[in-house]
């Protein structure tokens, strides 16, 4: 398989599975002379897949042979028929148990008593016990059988079937955890590839055998609404990359039929990405090539990033550290930058896939797809074992470096010092956000809102309710609810206008200020520019309100709008937007971090217009100012929310889920979020910190949701501004919804 | 028979709903599991298979474990169902241990086959115990099955059976080897067999998932005052087969799938 990097042992030939799909999740086919489990629940397949492979070995002139000691030969023969004309010469040795006597009857072993024969000896019914004799198969009995019956006949292919009836019937006297790891172990010794089967009921069950066999493919079987849904991942290879996404199948006519094309979501179990159309990927069958050196992948996914708009600046800072390390020819410190970028291109990914916004852009798109098929194995991480020699990579890594826009210039680059910066200070009360990515810069921005949550209150009143209060824990969680919070945010606070005045005070970032000015809905996406996480530090920083957070997603943007005005963005906004904006350039926003997956509750905010970036530095900006709030709560909670609420997305969009979250909000939390896009920033400038985070109350709580229309400010998320300009706080024209949530106001 | 046809050859369960899932039907001489909570049509579904059998002339039978035969007649009998030409085991455990020295004798020594029409509701005297062992069952049905070939047998239910084996319950092992022998026994005897089972702990792989050739899933459920029922193959060797859930009722012709 691969060339310069590998990691395999290119000397090792590759066996070919007979399953050219399997081959190509396999980066080729199996390392030589191993064993491998097939791992899955029954019913699923395994006999099917091993037999295939043995099939194979008939095509290519190989002596195979199937042990089999669960499916009778003769049932083996007639369920296979039709799968391949190979299959009649395959040998099969009968290792299944006589019937039990019960009275005196002399027992035999196993191997002195029956012999493989070809499955076109095998007769169509079944085997009967001798009248005055039982054999017994045991597990020293079978390894005896294999070792003399390999050397004499020379088998290259060998498929034991299944450890799992070998442990529970053949194992007397033996302890069957023991057992199978002395059988494992004993087959590796036997250098013959070989297929294991291994029945499971459960999908994390940890078992010796596992741990023993230098890799495994894993079957799996999930019900989902009353279908049967049916895939199959590489759980492990050694020595080698390989595909680790989850590609659904079907057992036909030519045995196990595997859709490369389409990936099934791991993270739920239970969900499959089918369900959610984002996670329904169509993925490019990438698996096939072998992967040259750890950076010719990340060449792709940097590519793919960058076209979506997210922000790649703290992956560039690394790549050009571990080029400089190249150059100075210290290869270990390069190659720890390089895992660096991959973690970090890891909390992009993932933050994308659980939150994917509304992209426009065709190329964004399908870049966003491609990245999405692709997570899976990012997360997993294949990890890159070793670099190409200097010359090469720094070649590659030059190549990678030009692809990425210079710092400065770009949103991105700000951005995503910023954010790592910004969140700290941001958070004042914030925790450190737990990733980065998803914070996106943009967050800092948020502070500024934070203020505004007072004032939000006051004016919001109405429509938020509950919102309020809920401010500040929410922003925190902005990234859990996601979604749902965001939006709220904005709307909430109060009343547009204040906004916009404010912004432009604290605006220290000229930027912000501006925007407000410009239309108060808007505020929100200033406040996200303004990042500057100065401000926040500042006691307000729960107030997460900064949330800017331009969801793209949020199909129902508009609504929010109405919501959005509020307020918030009035004074409050300003004066800790000053803070906020200092620091950062704005734009940082575009950071990726969460799509607008949470949309569905944002839905009220009109954040879907925007493109995807803008859409996502917007919630960037959100995010940042969530983080801050909840910074301590760690990215993985929101994760997970996340997660969970992707998860309803799917299918309904989840608004309900969204919702739920709300409800929550009403404590203080929640409000926050809200808002996509816009974010709207409170106004509450100053405020004292508390007072600020409820400000947050832009998020609306749940309620809010409801409110949402009335949250109009939000609406505005401006997208527009996002990403491109992060300044553009002037955007909140975009916000067009907002504005209208401004009118209301 | 010749050995070709056999290949082809498909056992009817007597629910053509489920006949058609299963493209056929079921694979002859093999063990095919039920699993569904209490309640969910296993034991109907069981003695449907086991008239349809008769219909076709076939010897059948009914390892009986979890209810006494005699409850199982009068169960069907407000559905008009005659039983009589079924010959059922009775592997009902009698009364247990309420005296300290009670004889117990294994159900191999103890019962004999009856047809249902013989099946009274004394039928079994409380004065001894009896165990149920899964060799016993064995040993039974091969006295048996000389002189009376079954083509289709039910065994209601292993989980009972697993529960109540006093011999087998000591050694795990044991009683995984005494279960494979007994089907590995009708198989060998080319029963089509039936075996109902609750539904195991999800976590732990039963001998009987492991040996039987296919599952059906019956389950229950509530929607606000009404029971949906719904049939389901899990997994079917061999067979190309309907995976997908489908609603079924239980009228006084058994089991009907929509």
């Amino acid at each position: 398989m691969a060339g310069e990097g590998v990691v395999a042992h290119p000397a090792e030939a590759r066996v070919s599975t007979g399953n050219s799909s399997l081959d190509a999740m396999l980066e080729g086919g199996l390392v030589a002379r191993r064993p491998y489990l097939i791992v899955g629940p029954s019913g699923t397949g395994k006999t099917t897949l091993a037999i295939q492979f043995l099939c194979e070995g008939v095509r290519r002139k190989e002596r195979v042979l199937l042990v089999t000691l669960e499916e009778p030969p003769n049932e083996a023969r007639v369920n296979h028929r039709g799968l391949s004309p190979e299959l009649d010469r395959v040998e099969v040795f009968d290792a299944i148990p006589d019937i039990m006597r019960y009275e005196r009857a002399p027992f035999k072993d196993i191997a002195s008593v029956r012999t493989a024969i070809p499955f076109v000896q095998v007769p169509f019914r079944i085997r009967h016990s001798p009248e005055l004799a039982s054999v017994e198969v045991t597990i020293t009995a079978l390894e005896q059988m294999l070792r003399t019956e390999v050397i004499r006949k020379g088998y290259t292919r060998l498929v034991i079937d299944s450890l799992t009836a070998l442990q529970y019937f053949c194992m007397k006297g033996f302890d069957p955890v023991g057992g199978a790891q002395s059988f494992l172990r004993f087959l590796s010794e036997l250098r013959v590839t070989t297929l294991i089967t291994v029945e499971s009921p459960l999908e994390d069950v940890e078992t010796p055998e596992r741990m023993l066999a230098r890799g495994e493919v894993r079957l799996f079987r999930w019900e989902l609404d009353g279908q049967t849904v049916r895939a199959v991942g590489v759980e492990k290879f050694r020595g080698s990359f390989h595909d680790v996404r989850l590609h659904p199948y079907r057992i036909g006519p030519q045995g196990i039929d595997i859709n490369l094309e389409v990936t099934i979501s791991r993270d739920t179990r239970q969900i499959i990405e089918p369900i959610v159309p984002r996670l329904v990927v169509p993925v490019a069958a990438v698996s096939a090539t072998p992967v040259a050196s750890p950076v010719t992948p990340l060449m792709d996914e940097v590519r793919d990033l960058i076209l979506i708009g997210a922000d790649v600046a703290p992956a560039r800072s690394e790549i050009a550290a571990a080029l400089a390390a190249t150059i100075d020819g210290r290869p270990a410190d390069a190659q720890a930058h390089l895992a660096r970028v991959s973690s970090m291109i890891i909390g992009i990914v993932d933050h994308l896939s659980r939150a994917a916004g509304p992209v426009t852009d065709p190329a964004a798109q399908a870049a966003l797809q491609r990245v999405l098929a692709r997570a899976e194995s990012v997360r997993a991480g294949v990890p890159p074992t070793s670099l190409p020699p200097p010359s090469a990579l720094q070649v590659q890594l030059g190549a990678l470096l030009s692809l990425l826009p210079p710092p400065a210039p770009t949103l991105a680059p700000a951005a995503l010092p910023s954010i790592e910066e910004v969140l700290p200070g941001a958070a004042t009360a914030a925790a450190p956000p737990p990733s980065p990515f998803e914070v996106p810069v943009t967050a800092p921005a948020a502070s500024p809102p934070t203020p505004s949550p007072a004032e939000p209150m006051s004016g919001p009143a109405p429509e938020l309710e509950v919102a309020p209060s809920p401010p500040t824990a929410e922003p925190t969680k902005s990234e859990e609810p996601v979604p749902p919070a965001p939006v709220e945010t904005l709307p909430t606070p109060t009343p547009i206008v204040e906004p916009s005045p404010a912004p432009p005070p604290p605006a220290a970032p000229a930027p912000e200020p501006v925007p407000e000015p410009a239309q108060p809905p808007t505020p929100a996406v200033p406040a996200p520019v303004e990042e500057v996480p100065p401000a926040s530090p500042a006691p307000e920083p729960p107030v997460p309100a900064r949330v800017a957070r331009r969801l793209p997603a949020p199909p129902k943007p508009h609504p929010p709008v109405t919501g959005a005005h509020p307020t918030k963005p009035a004074s409050p906004p300003v004066p800790r937007p000053g803070g906020a904006n200092v620091g950062p350039p704005p734009l940082p926003s575009t950071t990726v971090p969460e799509w607008p997956p949470a949309p569905s509750p944002s839905v009220r905010t009109a954040a879907t217009p925007h493109p995807s970036t803008r859409a996502a530095e917007a919630r960037a900006a959100e995010g940042i100012g969530a983080e801050r709030a909840a910074a301590p709560a760690g990215g993985k909670k929101r994760r997970k929310a996340a997660g969970t609420a992707v998860g309803k997305r799917p299918a309904g969009h989840a608004r309900a889920g969204a919702r739920e979250p709300e409800a929550k909000p009403p404590s203080p939390p929640h409000p926050a979020p809200a808002p996509v896009l816009s974010t709207t920033l409170l106004a509450e400038p100053v405020a004292t910190p508390e007072p600020a985070s409820t400000p947050k109350p832009r998020r609306r709580s749940p309620r809010k949701r409801k409110a949402p229309p009335v949250v109009s400010a939000t609406p505005g998320l401006v997208p527009p501004g996002a990403l491109g300009e992060p300044m553009e706080e002037a955007k909140p024209t975009d916000d067009p919804d907002p504005p209208a949530g401004a009118p209301g106001e | 028979m010749p050995d070709e046809d056999w290949v082809d050859l498909r056992v009817p369960t007597g629910i053509p709903g489920l006949d058609r899932m299963l493209g056929g039907g079921l694979r002859p001489g093999r063990p095919y599991l039920v699993t569904g909570g209490t309640g969910s049509g296993k034991t109907l579904l069981g003695l449907t298979f086991l008239l349809e059998g008769i219909r076709r002339g076939e010897e059948v039978l009914l390892v009986a474990v979890d209810e006494p035969p005699s409850e199982i007649v009068e169960n069907v009998r407000s559905m008009g169902w005659d039983l009589s030409g079924v010959k059922t085991l009775d592997a009902n455990p009698g009364l247990r241990g309420i005296r300290r020295n009670m004889a117990v004798q294994e159900i191999r020594a103890m019962n004999d086959l009856k047809a249902m029409r013989d099946v009274t509701a004394d039928g079994k005297r409380s004065s001894e115990s009896e165990d149920i062992a899964i060799q016993g069952i064995q040993l039974k049905l091969r006295q048996q099955m000389a002189d009376r070939p079954f083509r289709r047998v039910v065994v209601d239910s292993i989980t009972s059976i697993r529960r109540f084996a006093v011999k087998s319950s000591v050694d795990p092992q044991a009683e995984r080897t005494e279960i494979q022998s007994l089907l590995r026994f009708l198989s060998e005897s080319e029963v089509t067999t039936l075996i109902t089972a609750t539904p195991s702990d999800p976590g732990i792989l039963t001998p009987e998932e492991v040996l039987t050739r296919g599952e059906i899933l019956l389950t229950r459920k509530w929607v606000g005052d009404r029971s949906v029922r719904q049939i389901k193959i899990v997994r079917m060797r061999g067979c190309a087969h309907d995976p997908e859930r489908r609603p079924f009722v239980i009228t006084n012709q058994g089991i009907v799938l929509g």
